[in-house]
């Protein structure tokens, strides 16, 4: 078997460097890697190399986006005491809350993510708006002139409620943030 | 408890000693027909821990999971308590509809 082959029966690299970025509980991180890698395994003797890699890469994806929501809205994923073990610490969940094993650059790297959150919502927002706004005046050109106020004027609309959703979601979001903080 | 949360308990339930996240997604796609996708049920399991209504231990690392341990569930007291209460309110509001939504399946 080559080189290349072989690399093909084992789950891609990279989704190690997302969960450890995403996940900062070392914990849950070894054992949802576990999870992966049984899964893939197991996809690999059901649908093949090529789906098996897609659908890690998927789930790969759809727990790092999670986990990252979550820790933007200060529900990040810390594993509590197992059972049977509370007292004795041998799992550091406080520890692992403070970040753990983590290095102080993934900790540093997520706390910007985390408050980089509602100012790339409100510009996402903002971004929807302009896009709909040019798209319905580019659709109303060829038609009448009547047919192109109605767009702009439906078009401005549209833009002026986004920009008021995005100065909410910059205005309430980082203070949200702040108390749920404080309250954790 | 949300709807989902009280999903992943009770397929935790019907689990018992074998309830760790792949095995509760296949069994949700199995019993409800509904695909889970893993970052809302981990985020969910996250959720419950915290709650203090499910526990967890450490099974041995095996090389099936690249040495990486499984993490097995188990509800707590507390959160069969939970259960209960969902239940029982549940089966209340449930009462008197069969005229309207048939005989369950």
């Amino acid at each position: 078997m080559t080189h290349a082959s072989h690399s093909l029966l084992e789950p891609p690299r990279w989704t190690h460097a997302v969960l450890r970025f995403a996940l900062s509980c070392d914990a849950m991180r070894d054992a949802i890697l576990g999870d992966l890698h049984e899964e893939f395994l197991h996809d690999l003797a059901e649908v093949g190399v090529r789906r098996a890699h897609i659908r890690h890469a998927s789930r790969t994806t759809a727990i790092a986006a999670r986990a990252l929501f979550d820790s933007a809205i200060c529900r990040s994923w810390v594993s509590t005491e197992p059972m049977g073990e509370a007292g004795r610490g041998t799992v550091s969940g406080p520890a692992n809350a403070a970040g753990g094993s983590t290095p102080a650059v993934l900790q540093r790297t997520r706390a910007i993510v985390g408050a980089a959150t509602f100012p790339l919502l409100a510009l996402f927002v903002v971004a929807i708006g302009v896009v709909v706004n040019t798209m319905m005046f580019s659709a109303a050109q060829p038609q009448s002139p009547r047919a192109t106020s109605a767009a702009g004027i439906g078009g401005v609309a549209l833009l002026a409620a986004c920009v008021a959703i995005a100065a909410i979601v910059l205005c309430v979001g980082p203070r949200w943030r702040r108390k749920r903080l404080r309250g954790a | 408890m949300g709807e989902f949360e009280q999903t992943v308990m009770l397929a935790i339930l019907q689990l018992g000693d074998d309830a760790y996240a792949p095995n509760i997604a296949r069994h949700l796609d199995a019993t409800i027909d509904r695909s889970v996708s893993r970052g809302a049920l981990y985020s969910c399991l996250n959720q419950l821990e915290r709650k203090g209504l499910l526990r967890w231990r450490l099974d041995a690392p095996t090389l099936e999971r690249a040495g990486h341990a499984r993490r097995f569930y188990q509800v707590s007291a507390r959160g069969v308590r939970a259960v209960r209460i969902v239940r029982d309110s549940q089966i209340m509001l449930w009462r008197g509809l069969e005229g309207i939504l048939g005989a369950a399946k």
